[in-house]
């Protein structure tokens, strides 16, 4: 049997020795010390505090306090259901920029982890690294800044095509390049601190794997198949269901920043609905509910994904 | 038997790719280098252009003609910048190594699955990521707490992120079975597999959520802003961004109701995001190192 | 303007989902006292300070006082010594600069304590952060002794009853007159700082001739250009003159501003008008439309810059850079736009344009806002009220005054060098003033520039000729729930549809469908709350 698939880096779940018995049993109970400082951090500094979106049923004020404000019902909410066509829109909006996030930004860093994994120069590689993780520190104030100055009407671009009579492509304005505009900028901001994970999990990929493999007759290809992606695989998956979590955050500040520029119709999405239609200035009740509900689909979501996961044998977060 | 000679060698023991394919490659990150490196170099450049140059470049420019230290005189004058560079240190210093105690204590406590507790402690975590706090009950806690204007309400809130430590459970995890029995066997107790196995072989995954949790301490002003009442003790992306975000808030007419000053130069801007990049960019090449140690060769054997 | 504005600095404080919980006890924010009360509140007595002559005088209409140098020995404002004597004093207020040095390391702010005799603490939050800081300080419960109060608070009037001094029994009528730099202040800034029938505040006055249409003299004069348009068509054909796309000059930038002074040629109303009652917001006035055609033509006549309507926060650069000609700002920028530009530019010069009659004959001018928001107490006993408003009194000290130049210069031989009997700040200076006390309270505003002194004949001629056709807001002072909540982010998405018409994106047409939307979607119930509180106060 080929070393391939016995000897990866990351155990078989499935090949977990049934022996977390009586005797395992006593043992984990010292794990559960490890975990405790960490889930109290946990508990107090999130879960006492999350106790406050109660408020996502009541007419809360800061002032009046949360034992006497009044009860609201589920009218807080009502901005999430009322089926209004701009609500729709941003909906709408907000999947497919979901959609384009999956696809495109995702992979991004993956595939630039495994082409800066496979340059030869130790040193280059570090230049390359040092290089592309900056723009993750920018705000998006700067990157938004950076991209006008480059793409915009007046920008070094169409300057360039001005000069030499080739027109004028209107890039920053155009409400049908914005999600491409968005996702370019995305892809330039953070795939490159993207690949630390990545890199990291590489590290750890057994070089003498891909001496078994070449001895086995594999070639450069079926080497990248076989070793170097299983040692990725279930970093990527992990990441893809946390990811999903926060399906309907698709980018806040960056396109309420460029929202002026291009319109709403083409750059509303949820986030920037409910906060365009003046819920969250001053309305903590609908601000809480609101989360509460983003936070509903993301546990849907991560469940829903872990399952799928577990469908095709990968571990996901939690073991079935 | 080893592949070809090691200057040939592509990823340590893999097959080298063909050249054409190597080449497009070269290129491809040179290209993705420069698309970073040239916005990068610009700002700098900016940062030490003069004003006139800079209006006239409507924004940034490539390179100072009349270079000057300008801008970052008007952010060092005063003194309250290197204050609250002093500030942001401490607390991303203290509050890393805090955070990765506790983090990689709290991913080691759940790296066995079936292990007493381990589902609920995990739940409690993995819908700590979906749910955020509101802010106002959070000030109300930290305030319970005594916390207010204390070093400790930003270090606290933000010890424990449940991304990170899923991250590292999913490391610990990955080391092989056998090699964690084999030391039970041996009668090593929880501890001591903690420290001879398990941190040594995930010293990369470590490195790097240390770098995820120095990075946000780093960048962190909101708690700052909400939770230290005197500016004397505000870290510096708070202190920074009083230069940056009024800007953005003074529009045409609010100006004249405000009676505030014109917003900061683009030199100045410029100078302030070198000043809060340069530390990351002097700390990270150290963390770099380990970030690529493959320390699992050998180990595996065992 | 304002809802630019509005959704920037709000845009921080609710990035964060927020809730709250009463783990601290908090006011009952039992119901406010009924409004038609503020129709019986008798404002402060205006006693203007005769102390120091002004160059150019100003008027009761609102020009302002304009003064070509300091007096050579100021005023001494307080001859019986430090006014606030006693225990320390908190102060939350916003800041638009950058933060000062700490006290232990600022001469100025040291200095300003030993003049008003007590400790002046400040809290101070960017602004774009403010609501949020406020928000939590409110929901702790733990208020410092005096906030700014800003206008994008919902619940106001409760929240003032709740949790802060009525200062009627203080300021109202001549009550005023203990202090008397306070009661320099034009009655017209007391005006929104009145609720549930008291005073509940200290006004921070600004300057009443509020925005400017400024052009750049010396690119007109050296194209032998007339900036006295006679009407809209006189202003297109001076746009045409100034533009040049070749040479990347082009005459306007902001498109939103400048719709506002096609608008102010048009005779729309200053954000509402009242007329026997019933109020019309500027977005349905019946002229409107025709002002977005007009800004169309001159979009479609390649008379703005390229990407005035996509790129932000780029156009003072452009208007100080020669890029564009034309631009509307605040009043502060008379003074900003000479410090910052004219440098760099020989012969830079910088006028103020009033909008003409759209066919000619006289336009109008927006006002500005009279206060940029109010200072509110915390309820204390009423001696410790009266020593905050002693310090305020201070902190009031009007131009020639040795306070004033404490307070905007700070300490001589470090914080300014005088030049004649001019004060002009050093780089310490410039970076230890930036302490917010404009977000305290103020004097009304000086024009006054050193450096340039002619900057203040120009713009006082230029205010003398605004006034006269000022055109105030009627529902400055009035307070609409609705508005509050609504208002600001209403008024972005109705931006964007204005735009999206002087752009091309949507056909003048559509603009009916719109106002329905607003109208619909608060509008509507603003205008509703108006209408009542107008009645209240007007019975």
């Amino acid at each position: 049997m080929s070393l391939l698939t016995q000897r990866s880096p990351r155990s078989d779940p499935g090949a977990a020795p049934p022996h977390d018995g009586k005797r395992g049993g006593r043992r984990d109970r010292s794990l559960l010390w490890f975990a405790l400082p960490g889930v109290l951090i946990v508990l107090l500094f999130h879960y006492v505090p999350l106790l406050g979106h109660v408020i996502a049923f009541q007419n809360y004020q800061p002032f009046i306090g949360i034992w006497h404000s009044t009860w609201a019902g589920l009218d807080n909410f009502a901005v999430l259901f009322n089926g209004d066509e701009d609500f729709l829109r941003a909906l709408v909006n907000t999947l497919q920029l979901l959609v384009i996030q999956v696809v495109f930004v995702f992979p991004a860093p993956i595939l630039l982890a495994l082409a800066i994994n496979s340059l030869i120069s130790e040193r280059v590689k570090m230049i390359v690294q040092n290089v592309l993780y900056l723009p993750h520190f920018l705000s998006w104030v700067v990157v938004v800044a950076i991209f006008q100055q480059m793409l915009s009407n007046g920008g070094l671009v169409n300057v360039f095509l001005r000069a030499h009579d080739l027109g004028t492509w209107n890039i920053i304005g155009n409400p049908d390049l914005f999600q491409a505009l968005l996702t370019s900028q995305v892809i330039w901001k953070d795939t490159g601190w993207g690949t630390i994970l990545f890199l990291a999990a590489l590290s750890r990929v057994d070089t003498q794997l891909y001496e078994s493999a070449a001895v086995d007759g594999a070639g450069r290809w079926r080497q990248t198949w076989h070793v170097t992606l299983p040692a990725l695989r279930s970093l990527v998956v992990l990441l893809l269901i946390l990811r999903l979590g926060d399906a309907l955050s698709v980018g806040f500040e960056q396109i309420i920043l460029q929202q002026p520029g291009v319109g709403l119709e083409s750059s509303e999405v949820l986030d920037t609905y409910v906060y365009n239609q003046g819920l969250l200035a001053g309305d903590w009740g609908v601000s809480a509910a609101v989360g509460l509900v983003k936070g509903l689909i993301g546990v849907v979501l991560v469940l829903g994904a872990n399952k799928v996961a577990h469908f095709f044998g990968e571990e996901g977060i939690y073991r079935r | 038997m080893t592949t070809p000679t090691s200057d040939l060698v592509v990823i340590p023991g893999q097959t080298p790719a063909s050249l054409p394919w190597r080449a497009a490659k070269s290129v491809l990150l040179l290209v993705c280098c420069l698309l970073v490196a040239v916005p990068f170099f610009s700002i700098a450049a900016t940062s030490l252009a003069d004003t006139k140059q800079v209006n006239e470049a409507g924004g940034f420019v490539l390179w100072p003609e009349r270079p000057t230290l300008e801008a970052y005189r008007a952010i060092l004058e005063g003194g309250l910048v290197s204050q609250a560079l002093l500030v942001s240190v401490g607390v991303t210093v203290v509050g890393t190594a805090l955070a990765l105690v506790s983090s990689v204590t709290l991913a080691y406590g759940l790296s066995r699955p079936g292990s007493l507790g381990h589902r609920p402690v995990l739940m409690i975590l993995l819908f700590s990521l979906l749910f955020t706090p509101g802010v106002i009950p959070s000030y109300l806690l930290i305030k319970e707490l005594g916390l207010i204007n204390s070093y400790w309400s930003l270090i606290l809130p933000t010890m424990v992120n449940a991304f990170n430590v899923i991250v590292l459970r999913s490391f610990f995890m990955s080391i092989p079975r056998d090699l964690v029995d084999a030391a039970r066997i041996d009668g090593a107790r929880a501890g001591q597999i903690l420290r001879s196995i398990v941190i040594p072989l995930s010293k990369a995954a470590i490195a790097v959520v240390g770098l995820f949790y120095a990075v946000s301490y780093w960048n962190a002003f909101f708690n700052a802003m909400l939770y230290m009442n005197e500016s004397a003790k505000w870290p510096m992306q708070l202190v920074l961004r009083t230069y940056v975000v009024n800007n953005a808030a003074i529009g045409a007419g609010e100006a004249a109701a405000s009676g505030a000053a014109l917003p900061p130069s683009q030199a100045l801007q410029a100078a302030i995001l070198v000043l809060s990049v340069v530390p990351i960019v002097v700390v990270y090449p150290f963390l770099q190192r380990h970030l690529r140690k493959g320390v699992m060769i050998g180990a595996v054997k065992g | 303007m304002g809802a630019d504005v509005t959704r920037r600095t709000v845009l921080r404080g609710s990035l964060g989902a927020a809730a709250g919980l009463a783990l601290a006890a908090c006011g009952d924010g039992g119901p406010a006292v009924p409004i038609a009360d503020n129709a019986k509140v008798r404002l402060p007595d205006h006693v203007p300070y005769q102390g120091v002559k002004a160059d150019f005088p100003g008027t009761p209409e609102g020009v302002l006082n304009g003064y070509l140098h300091y007096p050579a020995s100021p005023v001494t404002a307080f001859p019986g010594g430090p006014p606030a004597a006693g225990p320390p004093i908190s102060v939350m207020a916003m800041t638009f600069n950058p933060v000062p040095p700490p006290i232990g390391r600022n001469t100025y702010w040291q200095a300003l304590n030993r003049s008003l005799g007590t400790e002046l603490r400040f809290e101070i939050t960017p602004m774009g952060d403010y609501p949020s800081k406020v928000a939590v300080i409110i929901a702790g419960g733990d208020l410092p002794d005096a906030m700014a109060v800003r206008h994008e608070i919902p619940q106001r009037p409760a929240m003032l009853n709740a949790l802060f001094e009525d200062l009627s029994e203080h300021l109202s009528g001549p009550a005023v007159r203990e202090y008397p730099y306070l009661a320099n202040i034009p009655t017209a800034h007391w005006r929104a700082t009145v609720y549930n029938g008291g005073i509940y505040g200290l006004p921070m006055p600004r300057a009443n001739v509020g925005s400017v249409m400024f052009y750049r003299a010396d690119r007109v004069r050296e194209r032998s250009l007339d900036p006295d348009v006679s009407d809209f068509r006189a202003f297109k054909q001076l746009c045409t003159d100034l533009t040049d796309s070749r040479r990347s000059r082009y005459a306007l930038g902001d498109p939103v501003p400048s719709l506002y002074f096609v608008l102010e040629m048009l005779g729309v109303p200053n954000q509402w008008q009242e007329s026997g009652g019933r109020f019309t917001s500027w977005l349905e006035h019946e002229r409107l439309p025709q002002g977005l055609d007009a800004m169309r033509q001159l979009v479609t006549a390649g008379l703005l810059h390229p990407d005035a309507f996509t790129v932000t926060g780029k156009f003072k650069d452009w208007f100080g850079s020669g890029q564009i000609a034309i631009h509307y700002d605040g009043n502060a920028g008379w003074n900003d736009f000479y410090r910052r530009y004219a440098q760099d530019t020989p012969g830079f010069a910088i006028d103020g344009m009033l909008a003409p009659g759209f066919d000619g004959g006289p336009g109008t001018h927006w006002a500005g806002l009279s206060s940029f928001a109010m200072l509110a107490f915390k309820k204390a006993p009423r001696e410790r009220i009266r020593q905050l408003l002693r310090a305020c009194n201070a902190l009031a000290a009007p131009f020639g005054t040795d306070a004033y130049k404490l307070r905007k210069y700070g300490v001589e031989g470090v914080d300014h060098t005088l030049s004649g009997t001019d004060p002009l700040l050093t780089p310490t200076g410039t970076v230890e003033t930036t302490l917010p006390t404009i977000f305290v309270t103020d004097a009304p505003i000086s024009l006054y520039f050193p450096e340039i002194p002619d900057v203040v004949r120009t713009q006082h001629d230029f205010q003398k000729r605004a006034v006269d056709v000022l055109v105030r807001n009627p529902v400055e002072g009035m307070y609409s729930e609705t508005d509050v909540t609504v208002g600001g982010p209403l008024m972005v998405r109705m931006q964007d549809e204005l735009k999206a018409v002087m752009q091309g994106r949507k056909p003048l047409s559509s603009w009916s469908d719109t106002l329905r939307t607003w109208r619909k979607e608060g509008g509507d119930r603003i205008r509703a709350e108006y209408e009542r509180y107008w009645e209240s106060i007007n019975p």
